[in-house]
């Protein structure tokens, strides 16, 4: 083969070498062609799956403040940890076993955490991020990252009413009624993954920023709170009782300004004074002496027969007053807590007549509080009342109430005979600091005329400066209140020795700012009367609040109901202590009080200034009645008597209302629910 | 026409040597503002970190101050350690004060 033809056939291999690779090359443009353009989206979302990662951003839970914007609970960034103990470089084995015992995680943790043998290991708990600095960080130890609740303030009752979570679920209390409110909107971020294996924050990557759950302003006053569980704390110790339960209710604008439950453990897992009802007792005897003042049955000067102390009813029971007296006005049968007096009044009312008095004043129903595991109590229905049961519930037996229910009963007697809805929650914010929702006072019915509950309160009155509740009497202030000591069934009978010990005083007396109830659960310390134990629970807190400048109280609209004799008496003993410049009226009284106190003590000086003006009630007017049609029994039922009606079922068919649904109607009016059988 | 035929051929070579060049500086400048940015973007995540760390840690500090303060906590060691009491409502004097403004919601 001549060198011509060798070198012909090396150019056809190169031609075909070359065809070859230009054939390559256009596979590859056309592939690339293919991944750029036709597929090109595909494989972009792919890299970006790849090289970035979408966190969720938690939203952190609302913030619930008491009424002066004091924190209550806040959310707080804690961490939990996983490790790897295989992982743990040898030289930080030391320095880990130490972070372990300094966040106290359980020994048996630790040493698991250490334990070259298990290859994950999860620690229990949450611990705070500054606490846990040093271990973030080392080889082997993942850190999650939560939003954890922070009691902002250490209080029993609080914790009680905030309730709590089980990792991000609530479970209890106003975290549990409010989860919607106070639950934020999850945000999230693209992370992009360096080549180290970092994640990093990419400033182009599209993020949504988290928003936080709805801030709530709650009707607590951290200050009378505070004050409340400190008082009702050292009753149950010196009483030597089970536990207890304390309410203070604004009664104008039905707010509770605080709430303290106790146990004789100190543990307290739930608002008893919401969820636990009792029998109150003597406590109940005023509204059937208000009932007959309202229908001109009685008055408060009339004298009755209290039968010296033993009466025979009806031959069917003996009723025995503590008390022993021939005859007793109204006002002594109150003042003494006569149970043959009330008995005696009583039987002047019909069982309809005093089954509606108690449904009026909010026995037997819920009373609309937010709050989960609220107790509506129990009222017989008349239709079950046998011969004994008017004499009992006229002496608060055989009928159970929350101390809430309770207190409100009593807050219409303070609020010219209305009651009003309670409530917790004064204000709803958004996380930008809008309001969502305020409260307005809302009055569910009028029950007494202002003048029934205006003769109510002197009444009352006489119960503190003369009768069973003299251990909370003020000398500067006069106090209405009502003592309560009730036998507790056990095992289907009353026995001597276990009683529920409680008082209601309303403060001041001519037009109350607060509604006290205290209670006591079984007091063993020698004295169990509710005068004797719970009374002074209500002196303490208001002496407390009165020395407070944290407290609720409007000053200057309580200097206008010092007592007079007060400050004649100082007047008459000369004593010219921190007198201010002459002002007219009683403000100028309020200034010269009584010194009762021993030489060498200081008085507690304030400024007096404007307090803040209550919120005014809404005006009773007609309200619509809701459309039931469609509604379960229960529900139907719950509806209306939310909107303030009497409800009466009847058998007539179409499950409708009379007034039919729509219908503007008062409030306490009564609305006929149709329901067939 | 040997000189005409090497001058394309090295100014090929120069202006491939050249885009290699510019190709090499423009990555390391890219790479090096890449790393730049992840390290400031690492600084930063870090001082939000502290700053939650820190904030969490000024809640926890004034829940700890409102406990430390608080009447429960209180009242006992200043009646046993100071001999002081809750002063009864006589003893509490109510002054008026030119714009004092003191209002508890």
């Amino acid at each position: 083969m001549s060198f011509r033809e060798r070198l012909s056939g090396l150019r056809d291999r190169f031609t075909l070498m070359e065809w070859g690779v230009a054939l390559f090359a256009c596979a590859i443009l056309v592939k690339a062609a293919d991944v750029q353009l036709i597929d090109g989206g595909k494989w972009a979302a792919r890299a970006a799956r790849q090289q970035t990662r979408l966190e969720r951003l938690p939203a952190p839970r609302g913030r619930m403040v008491d009424a002066t914007g004091t924190p209550l609970v806040e959310s707080r960034e804690m961490v939990s940890f996983s490790i790897a103990p295989r992982e743990v470089r040898a030289s930080e084995r030391v320095a880990l076993a130490r972070m372990l015992k300094r966040i106290a995680v359980p020994p048996v943790f630790a040493r698991r955490a250490l334990d070259t043998a298990r290859k994950w290991v999860n620690l229990p708990g949450q611990y705070p991020v500054s606490d846990a600095g040093p271990m973030i960080g080392m080889r082997g130890v993942t850190a999650n990252y939560k939003m954890a609740r922070l009691m902002a303030i250490q209080s029993r009752g609080v914790r009680a009413m905030v309730g709590g979570l089980d990792g991000d679920k609530a479970i209890s209390g106003l975290e549990l009624a409010l989860d919607t409110l106070l639950q934020g909107v999850t945000g999230s971020r693209q992370l992009i993954k360096t080549g180290r294996g970092d994640r990093l924050e990419s400033p182009d990557a599209p993020i949504t920023a988290p928003v936080a759950g709805s801030e709530l302003t709650l009707s607590i006053n951290y200050g009378v709170q505070d004050i409340a569980e400190q008082a009702l704390e050292r009753a149950v110790a010196a009483n030597e009782a089970d536990g207890g339960d304390v309410v203070v209710l604004d009664p104008r604008s039905g707010e509770i300004v605080a709430l303290a439950s106790r146990t004789r453990t100190g543990v307290v897992t739930k608002l008893t004074a919401v969820t636990d009802p009792y029998e109150p007792g003597s406590t109940l005897k005023p509204f059937i002496v208000a009932q007959l003042l309202a229908d001109g049955r009685t008055r408060p000067d009339e004298v009755i027969n209290t039968f010296n102390g033993t009466l025979n009813y009806r031959g069917i029971r003996r009723i025995t007053d503590a008390h022993v007296a021939a005859r007793m006005s109204v006002t002594e049968v109150l003042a003494q807590s006569s149970n043959i007096g009330i008995v005696t009044l009583r039987d002047r009312l019909q069982n309809r007549e005093h089954y509606e008095l108690l449904r009026n004043l909010g026995f037997g129903a819920y009373t609309g509080l937010s709050y989960p595991g609220e107790s509506p109590g129990r009222l017989r229905a008349l239709g079950r009342w046998d011969q004994f049961t008017p004499s009992s519930m006229a002496m608060g037996y055989e009928l159970t109430v929350t101390p809430l229910q309770l207190a409100l009963a009593y807050g219409a007697i303070a609020n010219d005979g209305l009651l009003m809805e309670p409530t917790l929650l004064r204000e709803i914010r958004n996380a930008d600091g809008t309001v969502r929702w305020r409260h307005r006072p809302r009055i569910v019915r009028r029950v007494f005329t202002p003048a029934v509950a205006k003769a109510m309160r002197e009444v009352l009155k006489h119960t503190v400066t003369e009768g069973t509740g003299r251990s909370a009497s003020l000398t500067k202030f006069a106090l209405a209140g009502k003592s309560g000591t009730t036998k507790l069934l056990r095992n289907g009978s009353y026995n001597s020795g276990d009683y529920t010990a409680s008082f209601i005083g309303l403060f001041p007396a001519d037009a109350p700012q607060l509604v006290i109830l205290a209670k006591l659960d079984r007091p063993r310390g020698g004295q169990v009367y509710g005068g004797l134990v719970a009374a002074p629970i209500l002196k303490a807190i208001i002496e407390g609040a009165f020395a407070s400048t944290r407290t609720s109280i409007d000053r200057r609209a309580l200097a206008m109901h010092v007592i007079p004799a007060a400050v004649d008496t100082a007047s008459a003993r000369g004593d010219t202590a921190a007198e201010p410049a002459a002002t007219p009226g009683p403000i100028r009284a309020a200034r010269r009080p009584r010194r009762d106190v021993a030489d060498g003590s200081v008085p507690y000086v304030m400024a007096l200034a404007p307090g803040p003006r209550p919120a005014a009630a809404v005006p009773v007017a007609p309200r619509p009645v809701p459309d039931v049609t469609s509604m379960p029994l229960r529900d139907a039922l719950f509806a209306l008597h939310e909107k303030g009606f009497r409800v009466l079922v009847d058998s007539l068919a179409g499950g409708g209302t009379s007034p039919a649904a729509g219908t503007r109607v008062m409030p306490g009016a009564v609305v006929r629910l149709h329901r067939a059988p | 026409m040997a000189k005409s035929r090497v001058a394309p051929r090295r100014r090929g070579r120069t202006t491939v040597a050249l885009f290699l060049l510019g190709f090499l500086i423009v990555t390391v400048g890219v790479i090096a503002r890449r790393s730049w940015g992840q390290a400031l973007q690492r600084d930063l995540s870090g001082i939000e970190r502290t700053r939650t760390q820190l904030s969490g840690d000024v809640i926890k500090l004034e829940a700890d101050i409102r406990s430390a303060s608080s009447r429960t906590r209180l009242a006992p060691l200043v009646e046993s350690t100071l001999g002081m009491r809750v002063p009864s409502d006589t003893q509490v004097i109510d002054l008026q004060v030119q714009g004092a403004v003191h209002v508890v919601p």
